[in-house]
């Protein structure tokens, strides 16, 4: 009987083999398209839709890396703005103080992000559960707080982008949005790469049972500071391409709550732990802004309203009415044995 | 000796569990663990796992301390453990299950992880189901699927956690000989179960927990005369006819402890 499990499972594989490859190609002329579609956007769209469209690949990004901590590491930050803060920070005073053109000083919020990531992992990963949650917020206040006090930081008034100076306005806005596309679809691959490796293995067991994980040879704090981390980069580079186009960071607009905020709507509205929920998640919560935002503070009252009946009605998020229907896995991120 | 622990003592809270436990295993040896409910078998389990840090007594497998290691780190020097309530990984597909195992237990990777993944799910029956999600599995299977995934962590020490409850007589027979290939390949078994008889039919060693405390331990059926065990174990769970015939399936005469 065995083997002849053997067989049919090896038969099945080589009609899948093929399918595989055929949906693959779709897939990545599918992708190379829209990529060329987004990247040509700057020439046949105005300013306003490029700035549109910064905000959203930027949030996109937050999000996403929020996702993955609340959904594959079970970690609840609510203070994520601390490293969109870190990260513009970083950004702005490496550019200023050599005179360097702000794109070639991005690298730095990557760094600095995870320089930051890995010290406040020290005390952060002691906290469990909701003190971990409350643990993030003060954090954020308290570097919020350090900076206000920090006169080499510009302290309550910030520091302005002065380097963009010279750069023509049609460069400036299109260079801003290109760096917001990579960083939104640079983010994805990265996290689609992640995900399909040794690294989205363990995150995926983590999620579902740390102690089941544990038991099976998962490193599950190592692997939830990884985690960590890569969420500060992307969060942090988000950050700094986020205040490229507004020219100035200051301590209480770059260290708001308002983009931890935005991050776990769009990832709650989509669907916590997977990779397509924040990309849902993002277009509705921006269609959401588009229409109500005019409204003042019906328009937050209403997210509210949307976010809570998500949770009840539909705790997976949107994409969970997609997979609820049909099982389907478009980043191809699952593992088939053939 | 694989395994040695010295007056090991875990509370939950207030609730002392087990006051203070000394037992040592042998390489190779196949360990019957049985008790009545709330004994603190499954708690012994996780102390040995690391899921669970004793309060205080020492633990040392093959010479070296374990106290200090988490569970995978243990899992790093070959222990594996089933849950006796399944945790199986249910956003996973069976054979990713089996794969987390494969890559982190036993620390394979590429096609050897994929293989040794698979291996573990042909032993237990699953391999029909690899590509389905766990969460698809029933109560059942989710316990093969334990064994699976413990299986696949190459381990030196097994701890099961009542693996056979609620199987059909030809299952447990076929579940007896895989984990005796298991143990006859090297690896040291302590095997919890209710189901005396098959545990008997197959375990050299058997070890009564009440309470916390090994009140017997020694060649089954030695164990099974004590006054002890039939009172505090015996007693409730089988009539004295079935406890007798449980007696002759075992053999031997030796206690100790
Ligand atoms: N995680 C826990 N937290 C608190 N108390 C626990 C925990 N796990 C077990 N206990 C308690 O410890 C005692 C021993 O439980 P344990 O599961 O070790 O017994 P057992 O011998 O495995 O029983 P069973 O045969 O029912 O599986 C019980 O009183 C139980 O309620
Ligand atoms: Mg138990």
């Amino acid at each position: 009987m065995k083997s002849e499990n053997l067989s049919v499972t090896a038969a099945a594989a080589n009609t899948t083999g093929v399918a595989v490859n055929k949906t693959y190609w779709i897939k990545s002329i599918i992708l190379l398209g829209l990529l060329g579609v987004l990247i040509a956007l700057p020439w046949f769209t105005g300013y306003s839709t490029q700035r549109l469209m910064v905000e959203l690949f930027t949030f996109y990004a937050i999000a996403l890396a929020w996702n993955l901590l609340a959904g594959y590491g079970g970690i609840v930050s609510v203070g994520q703005h601390v490293f969109v803060g870190i990260g513009a920070y970083a950004m702005f005073s490496v550019s200023t103080t050599f005179s360097l053109n702000p794109w070639l000083a991005l690298p730095a919020s990557i760094i600095v992000s995870i320089l930051f990531a890995l010290i406040f992992a020290v005390p952060m990963f002691r906290l469990r559960g909701a003190y971990f949650a409350v643990g993030t917020w003060v954090l954020a206040e308290m570097a919020r707080i350090a900076v206000l006090n920090s006169d080499w930081l510009g302290a309550g008034g910030g520091i302005p982008l002065t380097t963009m100076t010279g750069i023509s306005r049609w460069l400036r806005n299109a260079g801003v949005y290109w760096a917001a596309l990579a960083v939104g679809a640079g983010s994805l691959a990265v996290i689609w790469w992640l995900m399909r490796g040794r690294l989205g293995l363990a995150l995926l067991s983590v999620r579902d049972s740390e102690a089941a994980a544990s038991a099976s040879g998962v490193n599950v704090l190592r692997t939830k500071v990884i985690l960590w981390v890569i969420a500060a980069a992307i969060t942090g580079t988000a950050g700094a391409v986020a205040y490229m186009n507004t020219l100035q960071v200051s301590p209480g607009a770059t260290f708001s709550l308002n983009w931890t905020a935005a991050a776990i709507f769009i990832a709650v509205l989509g669907g916590i732990g997977t990779l397509e929920g924040p990309l849902i998640g993002v277009i509705v919560y921006f269609l959401l802004r588009e229409c109500f935002s005019s409204y003042g503070s019906w328009y937050f009252i209403i997210l509210g309203c949307i976010a809570i009946l998500t949770m009840v009605l539909a705790p997976g998020g949107a994409w969970s009415l997609i997979t609820r229907r049909k099982q389907i896995d478009p980043f191809g991120i699952r593992r088939i044995l053939s | 000796m694989i395994l040695e622990m010295v007056d090991i003592r875990k509370a939950y809270g207030k609730n002392v569990v087990i006051p203070g436990l000394s037992l040592t295993v042998n390489e190779g040896e196949f360990v019957g663990v049985i008790g009545p409910n709330g004994a603190g078998k499954s708690t012994l389990f996780g102390v040995i796992s690391g899921e669970h840090v004793a309060d205080s007594g020492s633990i040392q497998m093959a010479g070296e301390n374990l106290s200090g290691l988490d569970a995978a780190a243990r899992c790093h020097r070959g222990v594996a453990r089933t849950f006796q309530i399944p945790q199986p990984f249910l956003g996973l597909s069976v054979y990713e299950n089996t794969l987390v195992s494969a890559t982190f237990g036993a620390g394979l990777h590429g096609e050897e992880a994929r293989e040794s993944a698979r291996a573990a799910l042909l032993k237990t029956g699953l391999l029909t189901l690899a590509n389905n999600g766990a969460d698809t599995l029933t109560l059942l299977q989710r316990k093969r699927l334990e064994l699976a995934r413990a299986i696949a962590t190459q381990p030196r020490l097994l701890l099961l956690d009542e693996v056979a409850g609620g199987l059909t007589d030809a299952e447990v027979g076929e579940l007896l000989e895989l984990i005796v290939s298991i143990n006859q390949s090297g690896v040291t078994v302590l095997w919890i179960e209710h189901l005396v008889h098959a545990l008997v039919s197959v375990a050299e060693r058997l070890v009564v927990l009440a309470e916390g405390q090994i009140v017997a331990d020694g060649i089954p059926k030695a164990v099974l005369d004590v006054p002890a065990v039939r009172e505090t174990y015996l007693g409730s769970d089988l009539e004295d006819d079935e406890a007798d015939s449980v007696v002759a399936d075992a053999g031997g005469d030796d206690v100790r402890g």
